[in-house]
């Protein structure tokens, strides 16, 4: 059975004084250092507000007080909407909700090989994630090659609406942009209103490392902001390539960079939902790469879910990735050391990249599968134990009832009514003995995983969108 | 639906979701309706317990539910026992299983699981509990006459008295009629071979396909 809106932050390796020391070395970056923002209306806006501007080198710098004004100004609780309101994610202070892959531009098929993804894969996958139950919400899963490129992210959203009821993390190329894809969002949920209170759609911007806004990302931001539509503002520094070498130096980088996006978002509009989002990684040295993969990242999440609930923010990040090509160990050992740690670190949303591999280059069936199972691993834990009168007496009750004279608890009301809560129960982990795993054709996890996304592909279709908006949003997705 | 097919179709039902209360307060009912008590226990409790033995097989129950249902069925039968005897009829099983941990073992849990799998199929079993003497399983077999005698060990030391008490038998001429079954975590088909063990059961499922393969090919 699914268990919806759990708590993480267990993990908590700072203090709140290396917390408010880690802030004040972010505001010193922000108002000495500044970001370059390469798009003039925003940084009027800044300017405006008490930020100095350097008109040729486009660099922005923030004042204290202003980064504080924003800290105050942005909503600490944020309800992400979904179809199915069942799958509505209420971001309280350390709930936690994992969500699909992202951006593959290959496809691992069941027969092993990669080949390019297309609108079908997008659309399969997109239904199976959906089928998932430890998949909260749906990022674009893969992007279709077989696609125009004008209009892209508006027909891979159409698609995506049409495969799930599941909340759709998405992107926006441009202004026109966000305002088309909000028309979409409107067709279904029937009124601008009901978007502004629980959006289903919300959009994620990657900005680019060291302190640089392109002109592109920050005038979606901006946009998104003028709708009040929930925002996704994403770092991705690369410890020793693209940020300080060191996990600290790496993190404060970002955290400037984060709170400079958040600063010119609440400027724009107070209270726009924004959510700190980030993908850090290390550039390994030996392979000329980065490594999404590497255990770095663990700290990199424990430092940023514990600076994101200092500030109160929604928190973000991208785990469960993995530099392995192919589903196999190493892919398991990644993901799930990486998955876990994220949880634990209390993120409301873990875009999880479900089914990713080779970073988030290739998509696979059989690993959307055995990333649920993950997941489920993971949530088992997260759901802990309670130790409390009730559950103290009923042991004690249960085991006097056996005891020393009796032989087993398995006829016990207190196992059959507990089992389910108590136990999590695999979906494709094997349990088998030896024998019978053999005579069952001595499959591996892959097999398994394979039959387990066959089985759902067969079954899983998620109720359809009424003809009219079905039509509304094919309308606006193939707009120029 | 005539009266007695539908109290039938309770008492299996009962039977099924494990809830021991209703299968006793049914069974004194159709008890009460003069139902014939054999047609009581093999079309309705009986039919519900193969029913949960079944899905448990293909994985679509739990342990729990296949215990609960064996302990309904069990306290409904004891209802029902009395009321046999006195009309000297006996029920019809696929076969009689007696059934213990060897001498030392004191693991019961693996036994208790299998003897309920095999009265799901449909036998009549004999549980003689852990840690029996070899001497009980002896004279038990000698007294009690079963078509299968199984014997469990959890651990790779006590595995051995399997083999005692198999060649005990053989010397005191009872395998004739008698089959003998092994089982547990280290035993394996290659050591049910080596001591001359008619079949051995992987898990409890197995052992009770086992042991309807064994009654049959008597």
């Amino acid at each position: 059975m699914p268990f919806l809106g759990l708590k993480g932050g267990q993990l908590e390796l700072f203090t709140k004084d290396q917390m408010y020391d880690f802030h004040l070395a972010t505001v010193k970056v922000l108002e000495e250092i500044g970001i370059a923002i390469h798009d003039r209306d925003a940084a009027n806006i800044l300017a405006k507000a008490g930020a100095s501007v350097d008109e040729k080198t486009h660099v922005v710098k923030f004042p204290q007080y202003l980064v504080d004004d924003a800290l105050r100004k942005f909503p600490k609780y944020v309800t992400l909407g979904a179809r199915n309101p069942k799958w509505d994610l209420n971001l309280w202070n350390k709930t936690v909700y994992a969500g699909g892959g992202s951006n593959a531009v290959n496809i691992l098929d069941f027969e092993g090989k990669r080949r390019r993804a297309m609108l079908k894969d997008l659309e399969d996958l997109t239904r199976l994630q959906d089928a998932l139950e430890n998949v909260h919400f749906i990022p674009p899963i893969v992007v279709p090659q077989d696609l125009p490129r004008v209009g892209l992210y508006k027909r891979c959203l159409e698609a995506e609406l049409k495969n799930t009821e599941k909340h759709v993390m998405h992107q926006a190329e441009n202004p026109q942009d966000v305002r088309d894809q909000l028309e979409m969002a409107v067709a279904i949920q029937g009124d601008r209103e009901e978007v502004r209170r629980r959006s289903l759609v919300s959009y994620i911007l990657c900005f680019v490392s060291p302190l640089k806004f392109s002109a592109t990302n920050t005038q979606v931001l901006v946009e998104c902001a003028k709708q009040g539509l929930p925002a996704f503002v994403e770092l991705d520094p690369q410890a020793g390539a693209t940020a300080p070498v060191t996990i600290v130096g790496a993190m404060v980088q970002q955290n400037a960079e984060v709170l400079g996006a958040v600063t010119l978002a609440e400027t724009v509009n107070p209270g726009t939902p924004v959510i700190y989002t980030h993908a850090p990684t290390i550039m390994d040295m030996k392979a000329g790469e980065v490594s999404e993969g590497c255990p770095e990242r663990g700290l990199f999440h424990t430092i940023t879910a514990q600076i994101a609930r200092y500030y109160g923010i929604p928190a973000c990040c991208v785990a469960g990735l993995t530099d392995s090509k192919i589903v196999d160990v190493q892919a398991g050992y990644e993901k799930a050391f990486q998955f876990a740690i994220a949880a634990l670190a209390g993120y409301n949303l873990i875009y999880s990249n479900t089914g990713m591999l080779e970073g988030c280059l290739t998509a696979s069936y059989e690993q959307s599968v055995i990333d649920d199972e993950i997941y489920g691993m993971v949530f088992r834990f997260m759901r802990g134990a309670e130790i409390s009168d009730r559950t103290l007496t009923e042991a004690v009750e249960v085991i006097r009832k056996v005891g020393p004279l009796g032989s087993h608890y398995l006829t016990q009301e207190h196992t059959r009514k507990n089992l389910l809560t108590e136990h999590w129960i695999p979906k494709v982990s094997d349990r088998l003995r030896w024998e019978i795993w053999e005579k069952a054709g001595s499959k591996g996890t892959k097999e398994l995983a394979q039959e387990r996304a066959k089985k759902l592909l067969a079954e899983h279709k998620p109720p359809p969108l009424p003809d009219e908006v079905l039509k509304t949003i094919a309308r606006i997705a193939s707009r120029p | 639906m005539s009266q007695s097919t539908a109290i039938l179709e309770q008492l299996s039902q009962a039977v099924k979701s494990g809830d021991v209360e209703a299968s006793k307060d049914l069974t004194k009912k159709a008890l009460d309706q003069n139902l014939d008590p054999l047609v009581l226990i093999e079309q309705g409790l009986a039919k519900g317990l193969r029913t949960v033995g079944e899905a448990f097989g293909r994985g679509e129950l739990f342990l729990t539910d296949l215990m609960f249902a064996a302990e309904a069925m069990k306290a409904a039968v004891s209802l029902v026992e009395p009321i046999l005897e006195s009309k000297h009829k006996q029920r019809e099983f696929r076969g009689v299983y007696v059934i213990g941990t060897v001498e030392g073992d004191i693991h019961d849990i693996g036994k208790s699981i299998v003897a309920a799998t095999l009265e799901a199929n449909g036998f009549k079993v004999i549980d003689l509990g852990a840690d029996v003497p070899n001497s009980v399983f002896l004279t038990r077999s000698e007294e009690l006459k079963p078509d299968i005698l199984g014997m469990s060990a959890l651990l790779s030391t006590t595995m051995l008295q399997q083999k005692i008490v198999a060649e005990a038998l053989a010397t005191r001429g009872l395998r004739k009629k008698l089959k003998v079954m092994v089982g547990g975590a280290p035993v394996s088909a290659d050591w049910a071979a080596e001591i001359g063990a008619d079949a051995y059961g992987v898990d409890a499922n197995d052992a009770a396909k086992k042991a309807l393969q064994l009654v049959v090919s008597r």
